[in-house]
């Protein structure tokens, strides 16, 4: 941990985080803890198969259930609101809340019931008899590819929904030249977030007609599209509640149409809580699914001098949102490595499962994954030693900002600094040692290393905003656009608030807005919050200051720029004894108006949006083609334990440099950077939505989706390595993912090196015993 | 097929300190009777099939997943939630030190987290970290990775043992 700058009084010291002290009480309000005069409940009736068209719907039973009020089908939605929206601009992929004419996937929903109580609504849902034509399931997006493959929407004539092919240096020239060309295969299985919470929201149309809706919805944006949906003029999407965990996976806007439908219905307040089957099943939450072939052109001494990707997405049974998370990894298409050309490319397919989301990382943490193990699999081919193959490869610190194929621009970094920090900490030399003498005793013991890229701050798409008010008595209220799901924002801004304005914590209060707020915020997606959030604290902060000098200067008849803000105090320069506290000032802005500079407006109450930095985007993509202004950077170096009888897998060490430029809050950060393996653990050996032949998740209930617990996850070395970006006003960088985007890889390598003796390779996750299993019987039984 | 209005049952309970009764469904769970009837909304839902831990909650001493525990069966018990636990503005020690080292994020798995430790270092103020870690390894969380919980619990067996060294 690199020691705080001296001019800061808050700043990268481990500030208590704000939001802790209600959590740690059970006062956290979260959206099933809003409760409305009159609400209804609404439970939803699941499809009991894959793919069939929909011949019928009996509800006459269930309408007349106890306490049933209303029952929806999608024709019902159909008539009273326009599909959801969805990245790609496909007409003929229509996709409503509730299935209108066909079901394609298990679980998907296909009427609504609203009643006086969740088991009321419950009991009804039961009642409703679902008629259907089976139809043949698209599971394998391989085969859904296929010209005779089923069709999920037959008026799109295909299941690809998104099919390019980018190239962008001499790619042909450099396999051409190559001495050695390689081609892998991965396999990246699907997985997410899975927060505690599932998604939930309550919606009513208030007396004035607007249409109110409460939700765990992570993206104050979301009001516009409310708007557009549901034919309204009037909404106010509300953001201050706590959420219980996101990582991009609180997007829950087909349950949010839904209920505002029902509310509209039923004129009453309705609630939809998902309880954990549906939230598995049919949340839309999961995330990439993906098959990468990778081509590697590589010099004798192990220069990668080109890569040809190509990838198969199975995005589920609608393109949702899913598609932003094959091009976002075009930000960080080569890692760090000094690759000069990329060709990159593949198809979406859609499936007879559920939506992704664009789930930590947005598809940059496979790809991570796919370019760590090249580079592992390159070395291991070539015969050259992993860590020495990417000290050889990485960009070096006095090439920033440095171009990528594709153009984006990495801004600073210092990869082969923070590889340097994790082999010396790690003492790599005992560790060989300790695998030496390990595999001499017939234990299967392996080093792992990996690391991996994060974009952060996804500028180009929205503002961030910010209003902060001094009352008359000298408090500090700061109003942001959202909630938080974890991220401790109201901490973040409290802190730089007191950075800024010299007022303590006790001084400030953090509100969280709504859609009618006044606020223009984004959203906090793509490690953007400490970028753009912060910056925007930053720059309304300047303007809270200059007035409070204007109204000092005025006040102390002297002329501004002899006016100096030491703290809270602002003083005439070189006279101490004339100076006014910011509690003065605010009383003087707050008092009679002749008092104040004339024409000035009275109080303090400014405002302030943040639009990024300057930058273009150059690549030419149908989606997601954001820029990202800063880039962070991890390296793990993992040890491994398999047993040779059972496959187990044990971690015994896990080591992270991290380097997101300057950290704000350390107890924040490390919690980002622990909770992001605790992810990439996961999804690395536990983590699977796998669907059956017939299109069935087998992964429906914690009993069978296995996620780690404080048993798996093994003590974490954290080490910081500081590369200030030049992008932002304390040098910070987006720090919440480049875990989660570099363990899966790193973990990887471990248990690859561990099972080196037996022969396999490892090119798929999650990697279970059974997998491993699987993998040595089949080199055993090779011909 | 038809539904028939359900029979229902009433109880009574003692959650922290004070006695409710409450008319509830023999299906009602003690979870959605905590939260819904009696309003104690800490305690939270998290997979209603009894793995997480977000509805931990402790009964007549023993934790327990109040997802997995019908209403009517805590007739006549005394329960305690996360809001019992602290005294009036006082803290316990766990929560000091959760909040020390920011053993939470979304803060939706930390109430449970908190029962399971109040119950555990009731019984015993000084775990092993095996007895430690397997007493936590029945909550989930999806935020932290465990390793600023466990800093937590550390911090307060530390704490026992000091006090106990002490006495």
């Amino acid at each position: 941990m690199n020691p705080p700058a001296a001019r800061y009084r808050y700043i990268g010291r481990p500030m208590p985080v704000v939001e802790d002290r209600r959590f740690v009480r059970g006062g956290g309000r979260y959206i099933n803890d809003l409760s409305l005069p009159a609400m209804l409940h609404l439970a939803v009736v699941p499809a009991p198969v894959a793919h069939a068209r929909l011949t019928g719907l009996d509800t006459s039973q269930a309408r007349c259930a106890p306490g049933v009020v209303a029952v929806l089908t999608g024709q019902d939605l159909a008539a009273m609101m326009e599909p959801v929206p969805q990245e790609l601009d496909l007409p003929a992929v229509v996709w409503y809340p509730l299935a209108v004419d066909k079901i394609r996937f298990a679980g998907e929903w296909v009427a609504a019931v609203v009643a006086t109580s969740r088991a009321a609504a419950e009991d009804a849902a039961e009642l409703v008899l679902v008629d259907f034509d089976e139809l043949e399931p698209v599971v394998d997006p391989r085969r859904g590819m296929q010209p005779d493959a089923p069709l999920l929407h037959e008026a799109h004539g295909s299941n690809v929904v998104w099919n390019e092919r980018h190239t962008w240096g001499d790619v042909d020239t450099a396999f051409q030249r190559a001495d050695h060309v390689f081609e892998y295969s991965y396999r990246w299985n699907r997985h997410s977030g899975v927060p505690l919470e599932t998604f939930g929201c309550v919606a009513q149309v208030d007396p004035t007609g607007i249409l109110e809706i409460w939700a765990s919805h992570q993206n104050p944006d979301i009001q516009q599209e409310v708007i557009k949906v549901m034919r309204t003029s009037k909404a106010k999407v509300h953001m201050d509640i706590d959420i219980g965990g996101s990582y991009g996976s609180k997007r829950g806007r087909k349950q949010m149409y839904l209920t505002a439908a029902a509310a509209i219905r039923t004129r009453r307040p309705v609630k939809f809580i998902e309880d954990r089957i549906e939230n598995m099943q049919a949340s839309d939450g999961h995330g990439p699914d993906r098959y990468y072939t990778v081509k590697v052109a590589a010099s004798a001494a192990g220069i990668v001098q080109a890569l040809d990707i190509d990838l198969i997405e199975d995005l589920g049974a609608y393109c949702g949102r899913g598609p932003r998370q094959i091009t976002k990894p075009t930000s960080a298409v080569v890692g760090p490595y000094r690759i000069p050309a990329v060709r990159y490319g593949g198809a979406g397919v859609l499936t007879c499962k559920t939506n992704q989301v664009p789930f930590r990382g947005a598809g940059q943490s496979p790809h991570n994954f796919a370019i760590e193990r090249t580079m592992d699999l390159v070395a291991r081919d070539l015969g050259i030693d992993r860590v020495e193959l990417r000290l050889r490869n990485f960009i070096q610190p006095e090439q920033f900002p440095y171009e990528i194929p594709g153009g984006a621009v990495y801004d600073s970094g210092n990869y082969p600094g923070a590889a340097e920090i994790a082999i010396k900490q790690a003492r790599m030399e005992d560790l060989l040692a300790e695998q030496a003498q390990a595999r001499a005793a017939g234990r299967l013991f392996g080093i792992g290393i990996a690391g991996g890229i994060e974009p952060g701050g996804a500028a180009a798409e929205h503002g961030e905003g910010v209003r902060i008010e001094i009352d008359a008595t000298g408090h500090v209220v700061a109003t942001i656009g959202f909630q938080s799901a974890g991220q401790a924002h109201e901490s973040m801004v409290t802190q730089l608030v007191c950075e800024e304005l010299g007022v303590e914590l006790q001084d400030v209060i953090v509100q969280r807005g709504h859609g009618l707020a006044g606020i223009y915020a984004g959203a906090p997606t793509g490690a953007r919050m400490t970028q753009m959030l912060g910056t925007s604290v930053h720059q309304c902060a300047a303007k809270v200051r200059r007035k409070l000098t204007e109204i000092a200067a005025f006040t102390l008849q002297v002329q501004l720029e002899e006016i100096e803000a030491d703290g809270a105090v602002y003083r005439v320069t070189g006279d101490a004894g004339r100076s006014l506290t910011i509690r003065q000032l605010a009383k003087i802005a707050y008092g009679p108006r002749m008092k104040c500079p004339p024409g000035m407006e009275p109080g303090i109450v400014e405002q302030n949006v943040y639009a990024g930095p300057d930058i273009v985007t150059k690549r030419k993509l149908t989606t997601g083609a954001k820029q990202f202004p800063t880039y962070g950077f991890d390296f793990h170096v993992v040890v491994a334990e398999v047993d040779p009888e059972t496959f187990h897998i044990a971690l015994r060490k896990y080591l992270v440099v991290h380097d997101c430029g300057t950290v704000l809050n350390p107890l924040v950060v490390d919690g980002f950077v622990y909770g992001g393996v605790g992810h990439g653990i996961g999804g690395a050996m536990f983590e699977n939505f796998a669907y059956d032949e017939r299109g069935q998740l087998l992964a429906a209930s914690f009993m069978d989706y296995l996620m780690p617990t404080a048993a798996e996850v093994p003590p974490i070395e954290l080490h910081e390595q500081c590369t200030p970006t030049p992008l932002h006003p304390y040098g910070a960088k987006g720090a919440a993912e480049s875990a989660y985007l570099t363990a899966p890889g790193a973990i990887a390598s471990a248990i690859e090196d561990a099972v080196t003796p037996l022969g396999i390779r490892i090119t798929e996750i999650p990697v279970t015993p059974q997998l491993l299993f699987d993998a040595v019987t089949a080199w055993q039984q090779r011909p | 097929m038809t539904v028939t209005e359900p029979a229902t049952s009433s109880i009574s309970l003692t959650v922290n300190g004070t006695v409710h009764r409450v008319t509830v469904e023999p299906r009602r769970t003690l979870l959605d009777c905590l939260r819904d009837d009696l309003v104690f909304p800490g305690t939270h839902v998290g997979c209603e099939h009894g793995v997480c831990g977000c509805c931990n909650v402790i009964v007549d001493g023993t934790l327990i997943r109040s997802c997995l525990m019908l209403a009517v069966q805590a007739d006549g018990a005394s329960v305690e939630t996360i809001e019992g636990v602290a005294a009036g503005d006082e803290l316990s020690a766990v929560q000091e030190a959760f909040c020390a080292t920011h053993a939470m994020q979304c803060g939706y798995c930390t109430p449970g987290m908190i029962m399971t430790l109040e119950e555990l270092l009731r019984a015993n103020p000084q775990p092993t970290e095996e007895e430690l870690v397997d007493a936590l390894s029945g909550n989930l969380c999806r935020c932290t990775g465990y390793q600023q919980i466990l800093q937590a619990a550390r911090k307060v067996i530390a704490s026992n043992a000091a006090e106990g060294g002490r006495g």
